[in-house]
């Protein structure tokens, strides 16, 4: 006797509800189109520049005299002005933030916790253009004078005040991965006789490393994208730096310095959004990395 | 025996040691926040009146106030939700209640994470590219709305999803069990549940847009205005590109020294405050639940 | 309130005590317009309209009428499955499971965790449409109608069959709002008949004297036992054919567990419901289905489930050697 064909239950849906969903997907889809959208409108408006320079000279001269005539497109130095800032601010915000993180989940007393956590989020709320004018304004005369140098707008300056804005993020996303190590796994280390130093070092941050590496990841990426900060304190001087005191500059104060000044449509204009392509595809690097940790993290 | 005891001693040295470190590094760093807050608050203290807050520039911005830049930085930072909070809630709902796994539902996530780490200058590229240049909109109050509001986009749609995921399925499922049909269960039993998270979520994303500068240098923001915007087309100010401007591109940087404080302090003030609202109001909410 | 709905309180004074409530009591519950008219062709498309015509039949002179006639023109088995396979994608959940339940009894559904036991209850109200790649073959019918059919309605179907679910889950408003909830989605708006329906649906669950002073407050700060008896509430006030209850006290301390079985035993509703005690079985039904691997092993009256099942695993899990 053979059987009749199951038949797939599916919600009926009334007409309203079925605007509803049709409205809601359209919502989703238009978020989702922001992304395509912006990575046409780059690399459509990046593409003209193909005309006057080619890639490999692009990404390889580290000759920027967009205003010569004729001009020239070198990103090279201003991509390595961008790595210099972040890799040195990262030098100091990854221990830092991680430090704090520890601090914060494992250290402090829950007094001091639940003032500070807030606190600490509430730092990463501080419009950068308002630490860039700290850095303005403090640490660059302050650099300037103690260690006399001829200007304190440079490599050093931009690190700090760029990890000062990357810390409290990397210190918040840090506290959440530690907080989520299960409770258990460091009572048992406590339990086989371990110091608090020992539970914390050798079972609570390493069950959280892909959460605290994607803690660090994201810290830097805000550091390789900010804009104000570097632009206020790195110089501006486009050239391959060579020590911390070199003045540099980086990709994203590039744009935001030169935007306003060219002629939509020139070459120049073209070269700029090669620049935000450069930046877009190196910070999307930096996320899908952030996002594989992560999920590995939620995973495990 | 004097061996252990000596390892055992050995121990507790590094381990203070170890910790002491891990507190000096986290604590000196909330003591250098808690100082540049106080500095900012001692230096703008002194600008800061109210002619200050309430006339515009006058004397090559050496004296006077900074109304116009309030009024656009307000002006941009709601006009930026009224773009992001119906989209971004919107997208979010689809998300957490509709979507099924499948590779729309990867897609969207994907593109809204990673929109959420583009830099906020290429957002002003974008908005350069489209709104003022394509669509024609030019340097105004509505590109960097626009801008803006799609820069928030992601903040707002992760938070509002986070806030609808943690409202149990339990609340739909005895909806539907009532009889409710699924956009009933949403809209009379999980949205009221979750839109006080969903606005929290908006409310850190309105300081955000208050604080931003790089989107606006190019879409939106003027270095003067002379009178309050008269229309959506109107170039504006704004206190963060004010500040970058008397601090860095004005004739007389140090004689509107004062003014750059005034203005930090203010803006500061502003996004810290809406921040401080909406943390206090989501620790409220934490403490108040009961599911 | 409570004077205001006088005549209707004394008439449902038996219900507000769990021990035996007359069978009056639960058809004075039943609203208008939700009557089953089994026998008729046309059965579906009745229900339909009168679930349309919902806030008109509530009108407060239907409440206290004579329902009798419509509420039992319904003789043969209320819930009838016939044959039915169900699968979650690839996994073959129920195996032809076939079936028979008695009308005002309490069936009880027994079998070891994964056994299909939950997974059948949620098909007698239709709630496995919302799974994704839920497949089903065979025939339920409820108070003689097809739920499954082409012509079937799940919301009215769901306003038909009320489920209290495994964790109490009040909505997080006012008691009186959650219990309004259904009545509501159905157009009743007029606060004399809710504040009536409330008293009404709080007394049948047995609630009404705890909370009737705070009706404003909201049902999440009330105690576990009292919050799932305001979601029985909740769904006693579309005064459902029959109520499905997924593992209804497993969150409960034995005292309100206590206080729920009690007023299942003295519900006189067709109540389905889903356990993992078997002693709570035992006590409270009338009847028990025995699930195994997606199959019904027996079925049969409780008594003789507990004293001399006719199956060997039927045997085996309720001595305890498996489950």
């Amino acid at each position: 006797m053979s059987k009749e064909e199951p038949i797939l239950l599916t919600p009926k849906l009334s007409p309203t509800e079925k605007g509803a969903q049709f409205f809601f997907l359209a919502c989703a889809i238009v978020a989702l189109g922001q992304m395509f959208l912006i990575t046409v409108f780059l690399l459509a408006e990046a593409g003209g520049l193909l005309a006057t320079v080619s890639l490999p000279e692009f990404l390889f001269s580290k000759e920027w005299y967009p205003t010569y005539r004729p001009p020239e497109f070198g990103a090279l130095a201003l991509i390595l002005g961008s790595v210099a800032v972040t890799i040195c601010s990262s030098l100091i915000a990854a221990p830092v933030g991680l430090a704090l993180a520890v601090y914060l989940s494992c250290l402090a007393g829950r007094r001091v916790r639940e003032l500070a956590k807030p606190a600490v989020e509430l730092m990463a709320g501080i419009p950068s253009v308002v630490l860039g004018f700290i850095g303005l304004v403090v640490v660059a005369p302050f650099l300037q004078e103690t260690l006399d140098l001829p200007t304190g707008l440079n490599v050093l300056n931009a690190s700090v005040i760029l990890a000062v804005m990357a810390i409290p993020s990397i210190a918040s996303l840090g506290e959440d991965a530690l907080t989520a190590v299960p409770r258990d796994v460091q009572d048992a280390s406590y339990a086989l006789g371990a110091t608090r130093w020992e539970t914390i070092f050798k079972v609570t941050v390493p069950a959280a490393t892909s959460g605290l590496s994607t803690a660090v990841i994201l810290g830097l990426g805000r550091a390789l994208g900010e804009t104000l900060v570097v632009l206020m304190v790195a110089g501006g001087a486009a050239q391959i730096p060579t020590s911390i005191f070199d003045s540099v500059r980086p990709l994203t104060a590039t744009l935001a310095a030169e935007m306003g000044e060219t002629a939509i449509g020139s070459a120049h204009y073209h070269a700029l959004f090669a620049l935000g392509v450069v930046l877009f595809v190196l910070t999307m690097a930096f996320n899908l990395l952030a996002y594989w940790l992560g999920r590995r993290w939620r995973r495990g | 025996m004097f061996l252990t005891g000596f390892a055992l001693k050995d121990r507790q040295t590094r381990e203070a040691l170890a910790l002491w470190a891990i507190r000096l590094l986290g604590g000196s760093f909330l003591l250098v926040m808690a100082a540049l807050v106080l500095y900012l608050a001692v230096q703008g203290a002194g600008a800061i009146s109210w002619e200050f807050l309430t006339q515009f520039p006058r004397d090559s911005m050496t004296a006077g106030g900074i109304w116009p830049a309030i009024v656009g930085t307000f002006g941009l930072a709601v006009g930026s939700m009224v773009v992001s909070i119906p989209l971004g809630f919107g997208a979010a709902i689809y998300l957490a209640e509709y979507a099924r796994p499948g590779p729309l539902l990867t897609a969207v996530r994907l593109g809204v994470n990673n929109l959420a780490g583009v830099p906020s200058v290429v957002f002003g590229l974008f908005g350069l590219a489209i709104f003022v240049t394509f669509f024609g909109f030019g340097r105004s109050l509505l590109s960097g709305c626009l801008t803006l509001g799609i820069l928030t986009l992601p903040t707002v749609t992760a938070a509002a999803e986070e806030s609808l995921r943690q409202t149990p399925a339990s609340f739909r499922e005895a909806a539907l069990a009532l009889g409710a049909n699924r956009w009933q269960a949403i809209r009379q039993v999980v949205l009221p549940a979750a839109l006080p998270g969903m606005l929290t979520g908006a409310i850190l994303a309105l300081g955000r847009a208050a604080g931003e500068t790089a989107p606006i240098i190019f879409t939106a923001s003027a270095a003067l205005t002379l009178d309050e915007p008269e229309s959506i087309f109107s170039e504006v100010m704004a206190l963060p590109t004010h500040i970058f401007n008397l601090a860095t591109n004005g004739a007389h940087i140090e004689a509107t020294r004062p003014q750059q404080f005034g203005t930090c302090l203010t803006l500061v003030a502003l996004v810290l405050g809406l921040s401080l609202f909406a943390l206090i109001l989501r620790a409220r909410l934490r403490k108040g639940r009961k599911w | 309130m409570v004077a205001q709905s006088g005549p209707i309180g004394e008439a449902l004074g038996a219900a507000g005590a769990a021990a035996g409530p007359s069978r009056d009591a639960r058809e004075g519950l039943a609203l208008a317009g939700l009557a089953v008219g089994g026998a008729e062709a046309d059965a579906a498309g009745e229900a339909k309209a009168s679930a349309a015509n919902g806030p008109k039949g509530q009108a407060p002179g239907g409440l206290d009428g004579p329902l009798a006639a419509e509420g039992a023109a319904f003789e043969g088995p209320i819930i009838e499955a016939v044959d039915v396979d169900f699968y979650y994608g690839a996994f073959h959940a129920l195996k032809g499971v076939s079936l028979a339940v008695k009308a005002h009894e309490v069936t009880a559904l027994i079998g070891p965790s994964g056994c299909g036991k939950s997974t059948f209850l949620k098909l007698l109200n239709r709630m496995n449409d919302f799974v994704p790649g839920a497949r089903l073959s065979g025939e339920i019918k409820v108070a003689g109608r097809s739920i499954y059919g082409p012509d079937s309605d799940p919301v009215s179907i769901r306003r038909l069959v009320g489920m209290v679910f495994q964790r109490p889950n009040p909505f997080p408003k006012s008691i009186y709002d959650n219990i309004c909830y259904g009545p509501r989605l159905t157009g009743a708006r007029k606060k004399a008949d809710l504040d009536v329906l409330v008293e009404k649906a709080l007394r049948a669950a047995a609630l009404w004297d705890d909370v009737k002073d705070k009706l404003a407050k909201s049902a999440l700060e009330l105690s576990g036992g009292q919050q799932q008896r305001v979601c029985i509430a909740r769904a006693l006030a579309l005064s459902p054919e029959i109520l499905l209850m997924d593992e209804p006290t497993s969150a409960l301390d034995p005292i309100a567990t206590a206080k729920v079985e009690e007023w299942i035993k003295g519900a006189n509703l067709s109540i389905v419901i889903v356990t993992h005690n078997m002693q709570q079985a035992a006590r409270v039904s009338d009847h028990t289905a025995f699930f195994y691997m997606g199959e019904l092993v027996e079925f049969g009256p409780t008594m003789e489930i507990f004293t001399r099942p006719r199956e060997l695993r039927t045997e085996n899990y309720i001595t305890g050697r498996f489950g």
